[in-house]
């Protein structure tokens, strides 16, 4: 179980320093019965304290609550409240903590929800598989009324499964992906009727405002963001775990209880999110203004931590390897633009890649922005783009050494299935034909000489056709599609609420890399390098700016 | 559905790779070429004068008479088109992309086209189902007939192991094997279409015998290339810079004297590489490393940050 830690004061954590979960009993001993309010008490006190929603999109609760109540005409027709515990994102365990440890704080902020609209029926959407599974499960079984409102359904573990009109399509029969054409939830969601859809966190905080009232509820906080927030802490610390703490605390605080290791920087926001250089994170607040002011963002609460030990390129390549794949294939700039972006930073974090690769990257980053049905292009671009700013000198040595020297850990939680497949060539047998590189462009890039230069990534879905294809068609029998081997790395444990991968546990399987021995570079070497690269691109990457 | 004492968790939103479904479409094409005659066969056996048996006698009487032509036809267009598909002289990788694609589907219609031909011949007790496999059984005609069948079992294989064609790559000489007795297999199937049932016009017999000499000109072509391409591989020309970049940084002053003489030829406008600044505006690097794999863990400070 992913421990817990607290910052301050208990809200949604209330009660889990002495139970491992709450059951029905512990949890009415720990929060009561929350009040019945009345629909337009219920704006108003999320209106006081400004509630957003948690997801990552930060909506205010309210203007959702509104914009239902106008929709039903205020509660005269059905509608449904929808629970998204679908947490795509790898870097977070918060909403699936929260459905295991406390799941009756989250049905019962559905349940003030549901009787404040007249709602009629309440959906809780889990992901994958595991203890917040038969936790939500159980919880429901164990209250007959809930029994009769709740439905709990599992949609497919993916990134792009949480997002709101992807899970709208799932709970109305239809594929988990985000629709092209967007409808708001609150006009026509669930069933085709109005919807309230928002995180199991929001629902929980939610049940604790409605408990506490607007003013009980903003004695911790900032003015502006009153309240607590729950963060997912991991990569390399020596404690990962969910965190409750109060709007307006240090980041450097949370990540000196988590027992943050030397960071070279830290990523807030998770895989739509920023990164941070180390000293940057460290003075900012977590705050919504907080982390807008450090050049972050809050997202869905994640942060993971990058120590030293590690190539900070490879680990953010394989993340945008990761991220390319979970596309759902749907939109062009998408499907082709992401892989293309991976790519480039695999062959510059190899040393394949100069400054024209530089160029691409910058140019394939900033061409999938805006271009998608959802917003997983622009967060994956943001992503990548703040690590180009945030690690440009390990980019400068890539470029120039090939190497930064230093292994790729794998510090940064990606889930792992051992059913994935995975192009391989059997090089003794490629002649270069290319018919690879015309049929499956997203995964297969040819090289000078022709030859086929492997994406190493799962084949997702969309792409399992074309894939196929390639290797029917190799004239030299050289390409196959196989089954990863590889016994899932310690990073999958996420989605099983276990521990995020700590820097220990993660010792023995660091990827050797490459490293140039022989000479010692030369400092003079890489400045001139930089200096060059400045007048290349057109940006001082060596001076203060 | 929903017990009191256990909540169901419904599965939704699945989603499914693509290319499903694409086995039974394959399927279906020799399914149905065989579906359709023998219904037709059946119907205009039964009798009668309705419309529906008259129609049915003519489809059945058209397949019976042309179908080995199809096959014949389509076989022929399927070993062209594989042969195309290999060369890579005058193809490009595009066009050998389309020419398989023709490829799998000349053999597709003419595996389809072959066991309607099987079928109505046995319908029609010109043959024994026998003869349809084991070559050289049949009454009358032996040796011809027999060639046609040794062909039809050498398509099948090749064709069952074509669709297999992925499960084949560790056992690739195996695979290429089996794949070239098409060339033994086709001019068979010639034979059998020319001597074995009724005579053919001259014409056809001019196309088929042109057909047979621009195959085998096409297959020495094809030989001959591959051993070129094999002696042409051992002298591979050394790669061409992709980019100015020098690979290695410790050759700095010869690359970057290669590099801007490269930028002269593609960009003559761009003036030449400006005077290094001092190295009191650049910002402190951090030592260089030891060799070796115990660095010290904290080789780069947070402290580099501040600046940027």
């Amino acid at each position: 179980m992913l421990p817990v830690i607290r910052v301050g004061q208990a809200r949604v954590t209330a009660g889990l320093d002495h139970r491992p979960r709450l059951d029905m009993a512990s949890h009415r001993a720990v929060f009561g019965f929350p009040p019945a309010l009345p629909a337009a008490e219920l704006v108003a006190i999320c209106e006081q304290v400004d509630l957003r929603g948690r997801g990552g999109a930060a909506f205010p609760v309210a203007s959702k609550l509104r914009a239902v109540l106008t929709a039903t005409g205020q509660g005269k027709r059905r509608s449904v409240v929808v629970v998204n515990c679908a947490e795509g994102e790898p870097g977070s365990a918060k909403d699936k903590m929260l459905l295991a440890r406390a799941p009756h704080l989250v049905l019962d902020g559905a349940m003030v929800a549901a009787s404040a609209l007249h709602a009629s029926e309440i959906v809780v959407a889990v992901a994958g598989d595991g203890p917040h599974v038969r936790s939500v499960t159980d919880a429901v079984a164990a209250d007959g009324a809930l029994a009769r409102k709740v439905r709990v359904v599992s949609v497919p573990d993916r990134f792009v499964s949480g997002e709101s009109g992807a899970l709208i399509n799932a709970i109305n029969g239809k594929p988990a992906l985000p629709p092209g054409i967007k409808t708001r939830a609150s006009d026509r969601g669930a069933h085709g009727m109005p919807t309230l859809l928002s995180n199991a966190e929001t629902f929980a905080q939610l049940a604790v405002l409605a408990v506490l009232g607007p003013a009980g509820y903003a004695t911790v906080g900032t003015a502006h963001e009153p309240g607590t927030v729950m963060l997912t802490v991991g990569g390399s610390v020596s404690r990962p775990a969910v965190v409750e703490a109060p709007y307006g605390v240090p980041l450097g605080h949370v990540l000196d209880v988590c027992g943050a290791q030397l960071p070279s920087a830290v990523l807030v926001g998770g895989y739509h999110g920023m990164w941070l250089p180390a000293d940057v994170a460290y003075n900012a607040l977590v705050s919504r203004a907080g982390l807008a002011v450090a050049g972050g963002t809050l997202g869905a609460g994640v942060v993971l931590v990058l120590g030293q030990d590690t190539c900070p390129l490879g680990e953010v390549t394989r993340v945008a390897g990761y991220l390319a794949m979970q596309s759902s294939g749907q939109c062009g700039p998408c499907k082709l633009g992401l892989p293309a972006v991976s790519r480039s930073l695999e062959a510059i974090t190899v040393g394949a890649g100069g400054v024209d690769e530089l160029d691409a990257l910058r140019r394939a980053t900033a061409g999938v922005r805006g271009r998608g049905a959802c917003s997983h292009p622009d967060g994956a671009a943001n992503f990548v783009a703040s690590a180009l700013d945030v690690f440009a000198g390990d980019l400068t040595e890539h470029m120039f050494r090939g190497t930064c020297g230093r292994p790729i850990r794998g510090f940064l939680p990606l889930p792992a299935d051992s059913r994935d497949k995975r192009l391989r060539v059997d090089w003794t047998r490629c002649r270069g034909h290319g018919l690879c590189g015309r049929l499956v462009p997203e995964l297969i890039e040819l090289d000078e000489h022709g030859y086929p230069r492997v994406h190493q990534v799962p084949v997702p879905f969309w792409l399992s056709k074309d894939a196929t294809q390639a290797v029917d068609m190799c004239p030299a029998l050289a390409l196959s599609l196989t089954e990863d081997k590889v016994e899932p790395p310690a990073t999958a444990a996420v989605s099983t609420l276990g521990e995020l991968p700590s820097p220990m546990s993660l010792q023995g399987r660091q990827q050797p890399q490459a490293v140039l021995t022989g000479r010692a570079w030369r400092r003079a070497d890489l400045d001139a390098a930089e200096a060059w690269l400045a007048e290349l691109g057109g940006r001082d990457l060596s001076g203060p700016r | 559905m929903r017990s009191r004492s256990r909540v169901q968790v419904e599965q939704l939103g699945e989603i499914r790779p693509t290319g499903r479904g694409r086995a039974a479409m394959i399927l279906a094409v020799p399914v149905l070429s065989l579906l359709i005659p023998a219904l037709a066969t059946v119907i205009a056996s039964a009798g009668g004068h309705s419309q529906l048996t008259r129609i049915s006698a003519a489809i059945a009487r058209f397949l019976l008479y042309y179908s080995g032509v199809f096959a014949l036809l389509a076989l022929t267009a399927a070993v062209a088109a594989g042969l195309l598909a290999s060369d890579r002289t005058v193809m490009s990788p595009e066009h050998r992309i389309l020419a398989q694609a023709l490829h799998r589907t000349a053999s597709l219609i003419g595996i389809s086209a072959l066991a309607n031909h099987i079928m109505l011949e046995v319908l029609a007790h010109r043959a024994r189902i026998i003869d349809g496999f084991v070559p050289f059984m049949a009454a009358r005609n032996t040796f011809y007939m027999g060639l046609g069948t040794l062909a039809s079992d050498l398509f099948i294989v090749i064709i069952v192991t074509g669709l297999l064609r992925r499960r084949f790559t560790s056992r690739r000489l195996l695979w290429r094997a089996l794949h070239a007795t098409a060339y033994a297999a086709w001019p068979l199937a010639i034979l059998h279409g020319l001597l074995a049932g009724r005579s053919a016009k001259p014409y056809v017999d001019w196309s088929y015998g042109g057909c047979l000499a621009a195959v085998g000109l096409a297959l020495v072509l094809r030989y001959a290339m591959t051993m070129r391409g094999r002696n042409a591989a051992l002298e591979w020309p050394a790669p061409a810079m992709s980019s100015p970049m020098p690979a290695n940084m410790l050759d700095f002053e010869a690359a970057q004297l290669r590099g801007s003489a490269l930028r002269g030829s593609a960009r003559p406008s761009l003036p030449p590489l400006p005077a290094l600044p001092p190295a009191s505006v650049l910002s402190p690097l951090p030592e260089p490393r030891p060799s070796g794999e115990n660095l010290p863990p904290a080789w780069r400070t947070a402290d580099e940050y501040q600046d940027r």
